[in-house]
């Protein structure tokens, strides 16, 4: 493990190591402690020590440096905690003996300040990075909101509603509302889940958006439009990452649904008439792994009153505290339960499920619900 | 996630199976890319994943499949730190008639990974196997 080392030591050393009071520590005792009161100021004479911020170790002093010195300075609480990493000799420097030495040896004090400045432009270094890359995810954020549909599709008969939560600032999940140019009645359905999540996933997520655009509208078939952004992905760019995707062809007048699935989670389909909510099932490989492939395709009618609900893995596998998963027979479980809704209000009460099983446990993954519903 | 290993004898060479325990994900999807890369530099070229015991498997753990078939093709996965790195077309020694890799094989994945591998369509690419002198015959 790399040990940060702190190499502004104290010139004049001399004069410590023949100091009195000195005092002697063992290996893994606790000289002080974050947030502990601070009377002293101390030289390593021998030995080692490791700063700690949070269990984390931020510095490691060798002989001829010195720490504690901002709580002598400002009277408050340890800002770190400070261990001892070998057996080590330490020369304890209280205010008044601080302040006799500052008088005594000038140099002392310039030595101390120079330190102090060190230590204050490293910090200043991480917190602009640190600031820098706040912004960078927000601007990120931004542009992959804009990605997204801004509003749910509008067709008499039907409701259309989504949700989207990213784990991190900006995730790897899609979803959109394409309006077919083959046929003025009909409206494309995509939902994906890129691996992985952050800004890489992000990047891919739009390259894949524009790609499945750019298919559908070449290919009236969902299958072939996912066999030709299969090849894209695979052969035009240098991606690194592949994902899961699932295409349909809503018809709007009729109902019929053409679809094709490459790799991704099963859509649910609740049948009013019934009240089951079946999967769909339809072979297919995770869109980016080889450059042909063959997709079978599906086709299905959506009754009035039935509802069509497409998600991402991160519904599925969202985690409670104990470790287990949200999981399929809860999702379909609750389409049930919500299915007399409106797809706004369905949206609202499957995300309040998942959010009420996970409940305080962070959103490990990206997650998407959309719910297509037919009224008439 | 516990790994062990073993070496068997397959139809024609040895057979290193790696079993694999608990569940595989975005927290040790790398060590087990990691420990598959130790067994191809000490000489392994087939390889036999376990998976009888493992419980769940993330899109993490597709990418550690997918990475430890690259590798006993020998080629070098991507660099995970790059983000996530995964493949690009895995259309090198493999069986021309089935289309699965030769030189990476799954075995008695459970029922929720043997979905996953399904609706992925990894299932296509690593042959499954039920039964272990089956899948080292196959080898």
């Amino acid at each position: 493990m790399h040990r940060p080392t702190d190499t502004t030591t104290f010139r004049g050393f001399g004069f410590f190591q023949r100091a009195e009071g000195l005092r002697t520590y063992q290996p893994g005792e606790i000289i002080f402690a974050e947030g502990d009161p601070g009377d002293f100021m101390y030289v390593v004479i021998e030995g080692e020590v490791a700063v700690t911020l949070d269990k984390r170790l931020v510095n490691y002093l060798e002989p001829g440096t010195l720490f504690g010195e901002m709580a002598l300075m400002d009277k408050r609480p340890r800002s770190a905690t400070v261990t001892a990493a070998t057996p080590c000799r330490l020369l304890p420097l209280d205010t008044t003996r601080f302040q006799a030495l500052i008088q005594e040896e000038p140099a002392f004090a310039l030595q101390v300040m120079s330190i102090m400045t060190e230590r204050l432009r490293r910090f200043m270094e991480h917190e602009v990075k640190r600031l820098r890359l706040q912004e960078e995810l927000n601007i990120s954020h931004q542009i992959q909101m804009s990605l997204l549909p801004k509003k749910n599709p509008q067709r008499p008969g039907w409701e259309f509603a989504a949700t989207y939560r990213s784990a991190q600032q900006v995730g790897g999940d899609l979803y959109d509302y394409i309006p077919s140019v083959h046929d003025p009645d009909s409206i494309h359905l995509v939902i994906a889940d890129v691996t992985g999540k952050g800004i890489p996933a992000a990047l891919f997520m739009a390259f894949s958006r524009t790609i499945l655009r750019a298919e559908a509208r070449a290919n009236p078939s969902p299958a072939e439009a996912l066999r030709q952004a299969n090849r894209a992905i695979v052969q035009d760019i240098d991606s690194r990452l592949f994902l899961s995707a699932f295409f349909a062809t809503l018809n709007t007048q009729t109902g019929h649904v053409r679809f094709a699935n490459g790799g991704h989670d099963r859509p649910m389909w609740f049948h009013a008439a019934t009240g089951v909510v079946e999967s769909l099932t339809m072979a297919g490989l995770l869109l980016g792994v080889r450059a042909n492939i063959t997709l079978p395709e599906g086709e299905i009618d959506l009754a009035v009153n039935d509802v069509l609900v497409l998600y991402t893995d991160g519904v599925t596998e969202a985690r409670d505290i104990r470790g287990g998963m949200f999981g399929e027979e809860r999702l379909a479980a609750a389409i049930k339960a919500a299915a007399h809704c409106s797809a706004q209000e369905m949206v609202d009460r499957l995300a309040a499920a998942v959010a009420h099983t996970t409940g305080d446990t962070p959103q490990n993954d990206d997650m998407t619900l959309m719910v297509i519903k037919r009224t008439s | 996630m516990n790994m062990t290993t073993a070496q068997q004898q397959g139809s024609g060479s040895p057979v290193t199976v790696m079993k694999l325990a608990g569940e595989l994900d975005a927290s040790c999807y790398l060590d087990v890319i990691a420990a598959a890369k130790q067994l191809y530099t000490q000489g392994t070229r087939n390889l036999l994943l376990d998976l009888s015991d493992m419980t769940f498997m993330s899109s993490a753990g597709l990418m550690a499949l997918h990475s430890i078939t690259m590798l006993m093709q020998g080629k070098e996965p991507p660099n995970p730190e790059d983000g996530w790195g995964a493949m690009h077309n895995i259309a090198h020694d493999v069986d021309q008639t089935t289309g699965f890799a030769t030189h990476c094989k799954l075995l008695r994945p459970q029922p929720r990974v043997a979905k996953t591998l399904t609706i992925t369509g990894f299932d296509q690419i690593l042959q499954v196997f039920t039964d272990e002198a089956e899948a080292l015959g196959s080898f």
